[in-house]
């Protein structure tokens, strides 16, 4: 009985540092792009945005506009079903006050072009959401 | 057939069609297999016979179009009325005929992108209509005066335009030529909902699918891409014009569309097949549920959910399968259904996915709806309806089957309703924030498709949920067979079911936090519309048909939409405020990440870039050195983020190894060299250049500085310093600026939002932002903002929130404010401390009343679409039922719908009449707005002007862009035609605006002599309105012309015409509303006495008179009624007479029939026996001596004998008396004195009477007119009645008494004689009170019953009245009234 309830003991602290730690990553001067680019490379609309502020800008070839979260999904979902993903990377960011952009290029399948993509990111309560998607033909 | 072998047919029947589904889903999916690896074997090939298919079809339609051009161009070049006018004009009358040309060019109605021109012979412009572009080579040619030409007219990168000329000859004599013109590129500075890159080869992209690469460059420069890919366009004159290229799809793209196309193939069989199923499982589940009505529910439950998981089951495939939205991709008409960025939620796992899903959705759900209602049914009451009004009767109703269930079942059924309202409020405010479309839009009565789609769909899930609300009540309601409940036991149920109906919301209310999703008021409001239509219909099985009616489907879409709308307009205003809190911290960022990181990703690829330094260094080429400079520049801006920023303006600036600026060029495309440059640049630079040196790090800087133009505005700027690549010592220095636009700015005029790019324009559209430091308005953007003070209420309000919402009064005008501190809140104290105050304000006009009812309106509108399918639904369903044609329509039915064509006739009089009103008028204020401003920039002229000096020559001196500042207004100025100058160089620069005055313009100043007009014009889609003045000359001919565009007030206007559209369309719902129920309280007015007369006279028809019509009006219907009752009362004493009369006839004929049938035989009879008794008399008298043996017999003979003759007189009496009442006597009228009659009839009678006749007559004589002796039997009949009424054993002789008595009465003529005759016996009971004067009616066992209707008879007949008053246990007076006589 006492060996169960030390084990579970354990366990909760486990849980609470696991809780804290991620806490405390969240709250990381630059974001952790990785997912940004999994879902790039994935053509995962939902990983891409579950990062996302409430509102989001995206333009796409030129075309803007500001999405709710859930709007901007499938709008992405769409994107990715036309631009089915070949290949994604991502060049070194920029970051000022809480805002971070970043630039990357976008080679999908059925074309031989590259679409020049664009993300800003802001910090809001210790974590980075995506604010801003753009993807535009490289000129 | 019989039964059992037709249904075993049907079933097979059945199958057969669910497999030839399947086979055809077999069949079709090896048809894919077996293309797919046919295109993927032949890849190469099918490649090259897609792009030559592409190739032949792009060459076909581009000729198609040269065509079009040509037959245009062809037409006006031969038209008599150009011919003649150009031969005129070579004649020498210039005057005469630009004068008939421009009124023929302003008349022609030209196509979107066309344009056309005429020239003279000397290549002159004579007219024109539509946009210009610079004069392409194609009159270079040697045969252009010969035949057509066409060609490719470049303007600089902007417009490109496909040209077809046309000489206009006169015989063999060239009088000009005709230029048609029609753009296939188009490019603009921005993107956004009004302006729009425009490619011919983007048209033949999607419909081609294929990458296609159009290029229209003259001369073509460029190597032809590999063969088979690409083309030549040739003009029709064989002229090479341009060339077009295709990039085949690789073959795992031609894989994929075939996959794709067999896939839609696939997936419609399977739709088919999934719907087939869908049916047979309905039809199973319906004849499960006829057959098994008496079985427990829960077997139908279950079967009922097994439909509804397939259902579901089927929406959610057909989700999978991406279905319709598969089928309408690309250019098909309903691709924008299906297109997210109009509307796409997360919410329900993809049943929101877009416009077209969430209207499939709903309709799925009302279906569903109904068809639980269907199930819901079975628990339905099925007796028949209550009867109204008869309170406290114990009627046949419902009774729960039990209490504590029933009890139970309101909680539950009150818990899932609210859950389906939660549902239905969390989609209407997911449906508005994850959307796209314009929902605030008051631009007309008819919202835009999609957001008619949008309304159409909630107002389905509204009435779905009202109709799951129904189905949940009978469920609940599930009624004790054959019961009966008393009222005051129904009420204690009511009272239970409301407390068990308020405990859970209750609950809900206090634990959760809904208020904010659906507030109490609205859950209560579609509670009680669900939960009555559900009690309404449950004891009434059938009446739903009446629902489909017109006026009860118009009566439940208002219903409807006022049960929609505040869910709506709450995520309305959620919506609003989440953009008024993103456009605060967007108007408070202090730098723009995207910005300086666009300018870093610019000034990196200068320096990276190998050419830069050279051309730096070219110093000694100035002109080389400028067009190289300046392609650089274009280069290195257009190819990064920093052209997507189009709220920027953007440089870039080139300086040299001296720190000298050799140029400077511009995202727009202007380019200004070294002998231009302007002070400021230098200073900016060398700020740069000294922080540069400071941070000592090499590489790119940038940094956020002052404004260059305006101190409150932040610009950004960065510098590289760039090194020769072999020496690596600095050879110069490559600086980047970009600066926002502003929005609004004292002294100039704002920055025009149609040129913002989508997202921006959106974040601040009709929004007014201030920020405030220590209480003091720093900057402000927009118009709502005058106050250069916080509100010390906001002060104070901010101290103990970061942000807070104000409804705020400002000049007459409602706002709502959001106001966000934006600093950690100060020290502890409640003191504010000013110095730490940074507020930033968003305000926006509020929803007032009238938008309410406008946007109420624009939902009840599309409604009205739901509307008349349910009424088309509602006439095959009524038909069916046999209800059409109507066999009886109601008056108020009648009356209502004329009041709803009167009113709806009415309403859209008005709103036709108003709109025109409120654009009419709408264009005269903006005429006469555009004419005052003219007029002011002309006075401003006046002013400046020295001496006499015209007006039009101060023109000439000034700066076009002081005189723009001073009069706060874009001004563009011309001359004979063409833009010479204007105050937004930008939007000529980037073919915003065409450099030539349009023809409407031109013929109105030019040629009619009018000094002010206005033209429509466009920006994109965007429309406006430009005024023009011209400037007159010594001669009274214009010398310019000035404009004024609305562009910068368009949106001002824009609005205010769409809040006057809003009150307007919000007055007519008023209207409309108040018509209906006018109609209705008058119908109902008119038709209730009516209907009450109809039920009155059905009554009169059966035979019931005595239920009186209440009177509830004083007008004429009220009179009617009373009319009625009139006749109803005179009908009912006609009846009753007549009844009498008929009896009396029936009795006197009875009567006569007896008098005669026993008169007859009683004389033969009694003188038989008196001739017995004479003869046996005379034999007695002759046989005396036997006296004794024949003394008993002889008085036994006397004794019979003589009861026989009394028996005899007897039965001749009563016969004499039937003989009288059948036929009374023939009267012998005279004048008496009823005294003396009555004192006759006393003494007679007193005879018999065992007790003292009193009498009481009058002093005077009654003298009145009457047969005496017919008078006298009426006396001795009631005087004989009152002693028979007497008790027969009366100890006290005393007791029984008996009165007559008379007295004069006044009335009448002469008056009338009153007469009583009073007994004191045991009285009249009350049972027989009514039938006392009938004929057959008789107490005793005596008598003919014939008495006291002979007597009434009598009276009656001699005008007098009869009467009695009768006590049990008193006695009884009998009262006449006769009339007498002079």
């Amino acid at each position: 009985m006492r060996l169960w309830y030390q084990k579970w003991s354990v366990l909760a602290l486990f849980m609470v540092l696991v809780l804290v730690a991620d806490g405390t990553a969240a709250a990381q001067d630059t974001p952790d792009l990785r997912t940004v680019r999994d879902a790039f490379v994935q053509g995962d609309a939902k990983m891409l945005l579950d990062a996302a502020g409430d509102r989001v800008e995206i333009a796409l070839m030129g075309q803007g506009q500001l999405y709710s979260r859930a709007q901007a999904t499938y709008v992405m979902q769409d994107f990715f079903r036309e631009h089915p993903p070949e290949q994604f990377s991502l060049e070194p960011g920029y970051g000022d006050e809480g805002s971070w952009i970043v630039a990357g290029e976008y080679w999908y399948r059925q074309e031989e072009a590259s679409l020049q993509v664009y993300i800003h990111l802001r910090l809001k309560e210790k974590q980075w959401e995506v604010r801003e998607i753009r993807i535009e033909p490289r000129r | 057939m019989p039964p059992r072998v037709k249904h075993r047919l049907n079933t097979w029947r059945y199958l057969g069609v669910a497999g030839f589904f399947l086979l055809a889903m077999a069949a079709t999916w090896g048809l894919q297999t077996w293309r797919v690896s046919h295109v993927a074997a032949t890849a190469q090939e099918q490649q090259e016979a897609v792009v030559a298919d592409v190739l032949v079809d792009i060459e076909q339609q581009f000729n198609d179009i040269q065509r079009d051009l040509l037959a245009r161009a062809e037409a006006l070049a031969e038209d008599p009325v150009i011919v003649q006018a150009l031969r005129t004009r070579l004649l020498g009358n210039a005057r005469q005929s630009p004068h008939t040309l421009v009124r023929y060019f302003a008349d022609i109605d030209l196509p979107q992108r066309t344009a056309i021109e005429l020239y003279d012979p000397a290549q002159q412009l004579v007219v024109w209509s539509g946009f210009s572009l610079p004069i392409d080579e194609a009159p270079q040619r040697p045969r252009f005066e010969e035949t057509m030409q066409t060609a490719i007219a470049e303007d600089a990168d902007w417009r490109q335009g496909l040209v077809v000329w046309y000489p206009v000859r006169d015989g063999v004599r060239v009088l000009g030529a005709v230029r048609v013109m029609e753009l296939v590129y188009a490019r603009t500075p921005i993107r956004n909902q009004y302006l729009r890159n425009y490619r011919l080869g983007d048209t033949w992209q999607r419909q081609t699918g294929l990458s296609v690469s159009v290029t229209f460059e003259q001369p073509l420069t460029d190597e032809m891409p590999v063969e088979g890919q690409a083309r030549y366009l040739q003009g029709l004159d064989g002229t090479i014009l341009g060339r077009v290229s295709v990039t085949p799809p690789t073959p795992e793209r031609l894989v994929e569309a075939t996959r794709i196309r067999y896939g839609d193939v696939l997936a419609f069989w399977a739709t088919l097949l999934m719907g087939w199923l869908m049916a047979g499982l309905w039809f199973w589940y319906r004849a499960a549920d006829r057959g098994t009505k008496q079985r427990g529910s829960l077997h139908a439950g279950s079967r009922f959910a097994m439909v509804a998981l397939a259902w579901w089951g089927l929406r959610y495939t057909l989700l999978a399968l991406n279905v319709p939205a598969r089928w309408q991709t690309g250019k098909a008409p309903f691709s924008p259904l299906f297109d997210p960025s109009h509307l796409a939620s997360t919410l329900g796992n993809g049943l929101m996915r877009s416009t077209g899903d969430i209207f499939i959705t709903a309709v799925f759900t009302l279906l569903f709806a109904v068809a639980f209602l269907g199930f819901a049914a079975r628990f339905r009451h099925a007796g028949p309806p209550i009867a109204a009004g008869e309170r406290g009767a114990a009627v046949r109703q419902w009774r729960p089957a039990s209490r504590v269930r029933f009890f139970v079942g309101v909680a539950v059924g009150v818990v899932l309703a609210f859950g389906l309202i939660l549902v239905l409020a969390v989609i209407t405010r997911q449906a508005v924030l994850d959307s796209t479309l314009d929902f605030f839009s008051r631009e007309g009565l008819f919202p835009k498709s999609l957001v008619l789609l949008i309304f159409c769909t909630l107002l389905l899930l509204t009435l779905a949920v009202i109709v799951f609300l129904t189905g949940l009540t009978w469920m609940v309601m599930r009624p004790a067979p054959q019961a009966t409940m008393h009222a005051e036991e129904g009420g204690r149920v009511v009272l239970g079911a409301l407390l068990a109906a308020a405990v859970p919301l209750v609950g809900i209310y206090t634990l959760f936090e809904v208020q904010a999703v659906v507030p109490w008021q609205i859950a209560m409001a579609f509670l009680v519309v669900g939960l009555g239509a559900g009690v309404w219909f449950f004891f009434r099985p059938g009446s739903y048909l009446d629902l489909f009616t017109l006026r009860s489907v118009l009566a439940a879409i208002l219903l409807m939409s006022l049960l929609l709308y505040p869910l709506f307009y709450s995520g309305l205003d959620t919506q609003r405020r989440q953009r008024m809190q993103d456009a605060a911290e967007s108007f408070v960022e202090v730098r723009d990440p995207k910005v300086m990181f666009a300018l870093q990703q610019v000034l990196q690829a200068a320096q990276q870039d190998p050419t830069v330094a050279p051309a730096l260094a070219d110093t000694a080429h100035f002109e080389r050195q400028h067009i190289y400079l300046d392609s650089l520049a274009t280069v290195l801006l257009r190819g990064s983020l920093l052209a997507s920023l189009g709220a920027y303006d953007v440089s870039l600036l080139f300086i040299d190894a001296r720190d000298r600026p050799v140029g400077r060029y511009d995202a727009a495309g202007q380019s200004f060299d070294r002998t231009v440059l302007n002070q400021v640049n230098d200073e900016q630079f060398d700020i740069l250049q000294q922080m540069y040196a400071e941070r000592g790090t090499g590489g790119v800087m940038v940094e956020q500085m002052t404004g260059r133009l305006a101190s409150d505005r932040f610009q950004y700027a960065g510098v590289v310093q760039i090194a020769a690549p072999d020496q690596g010592g600095r050879i110069g220095w490559v600086m980047a600026r970009a600066e926002q636009h502003s929005m609004s700015q004292e002294g100039s005029t704002p920055f025009l939002r149609v040129l913002l790019p989508t997202g921006y324009s959106d974040l601040y559209a009709n929004l007014s932002l201030a920020e405030f430091r220590d209480g003091v308005l720093l900057r402000s953007s927009g118009r709502d903002f005058g106050r250069y003070r916080l509100d010390e209420s906001v002060q104070r309000d901010l101290v103990t929130a970061p942000e807070v919402w104000h409804t705020e009064v400002v000049k007459e005008r409602q706002f709502v404010t959001y106001y966000r501190r934006d600093r950690a809140e100060p020290a502890s104290t409640l003191v504010l401390s000013p110095v730490e105050q940074k507020v930033v304000a968003v305000r926006v006009p509020a929803i007032n009343t009238f938008d309410h009812l406008y946007y109420l309106l624009r939902l009840t509108v599309a409604g009205l679409l739901i509307g008349l399918f349910f009424y088309g639904l509602g006439l095959y369903l009524r038909r069916r039922a046999g209800r059409l044609p109507a066999p009886r329509i109601r008056f108020r039915d009648k009356v209502l719908n004329a009041f709803l064509v009167v009113g709806l006739i009415a309403v859209t009089s008005v709103g036709f009449v108003g709109i025109s009103v409120v654009t009419g008028e709408n264009e005269r204020a903006v005429q006469s707005w555009l004419r005052r401003h003219l007029e002011r920039v002309e006075e401003t002229l006046a002013l400046e002007a020295q001496g006499d000096e015209m007006p039009y020559r101060v023109l000439e001196r000034v700066r076009i862009d002081s005189l723009a500042a001073r009069v706060g207004l874009d001004l563009n100025i011309y001359d004979n035609g063409r833009l010479v100058r204007t105050s937004r160089p930008q939007l000529q620069r980037e073919r915003l605006i065409d450099t030539r005055l349009p023809i409407p313009a031109y013929q109105a100043l030019y040629l009619e002599g009018y000094q002010f007009t206005y033209v429509e014009e466009e920006l994109g889609t965007f429309t406006y309105t430009a005024g023009y003045r011209a400037l007159l000359d010594e001669q009274g001919q214009p010398a310019y012309v000035l404009s004024v565009p609305t562009l910068p007030e368009q949106e001002r206007i824009e609005e205010e015409r769409a809040r006057t559209v809003a009150y307007l369309f919000g007055a007519l719902l008023l209207l409309v509303v108040v018509v209906m129920a006018t109609a209705s309280l008058i119908a109902n007015a008119l038709a209730r006495p009516i209907a009450r007369l109809r039920v009155g006279l059905e009554d009169v028809a059966r035979g019931r008179f005595e239920r009186k019509l209440p009177v509830g009006s004083r007008d004429e219907v009220g009179e009617l009624v009373q009319t009625f009752n009139g006749m109803q009362e005179q009908l009912a004493e006609s009846r009753r007479q007549l009844a009498q009369q008929e009896r009396q006839l029936a009795w006197r004929e009875m009567a006569r029939q007896v008098a005669h049938e026993i008169k007859n035989p009683l004389t033969p009879m009694k003188l038989s026996v008196q001739h017995l008794r004479r003869a046996y008399q005379d034999e007695e008298e002759a046989q005396a001596p036997s006296e004794g043996s024949n003394g008993r017999f002889s008085r036994l003979f006397e004794s019979v004998t003589g009861t026989l003759v009394e028996q005899i007189d007897t039965l001749a009496r009563i016969a004499n008396e039937f003989s009288t009442f059948a036929r009374m006597p023939t009267r012998v009228l005279e004048r008496l004195d009823l005294n003396e009659v009555i004192r006759e009839a006393v003494a007679l009678m007193q005879a018999e009477a065992e007790t003292e006749i009193e009498m009481h007559l009058a002093a005077d004589p009654l003298i009145l007119e009457a047969d005496h002796e017919e008078l006298r039997r009426v006396y001795i009949n009631l005087i004989k009645n009152a002693l028979q009424a007497l008790p027969d054993a009366i100890e006290d002789k005393d007791a029984g008494r008996i009165t007559v008595a008379t007295e004069q009465q006044e009335g009448g003529e002469a008056g009338f004689a009153y007469s009583t005759v009073t007994d004191t016996g045991s009285g009249i009971p009350v049972d027989l009170r009514d039938k006392i004067f009938e004929p057959n009616f008789s107490t005793k066992t005596s008598g003919t019953g014939l008495g006291l209707a002979i007597v009434r008879k009598s009276i009656e007949e001699r005008g007098g009245e009869i009467g009695f008053e009768t006590e049990e246990g008193t006695g009884t007076t009998f009262w006449i009234r006769l009339p007498l006589v002079r």
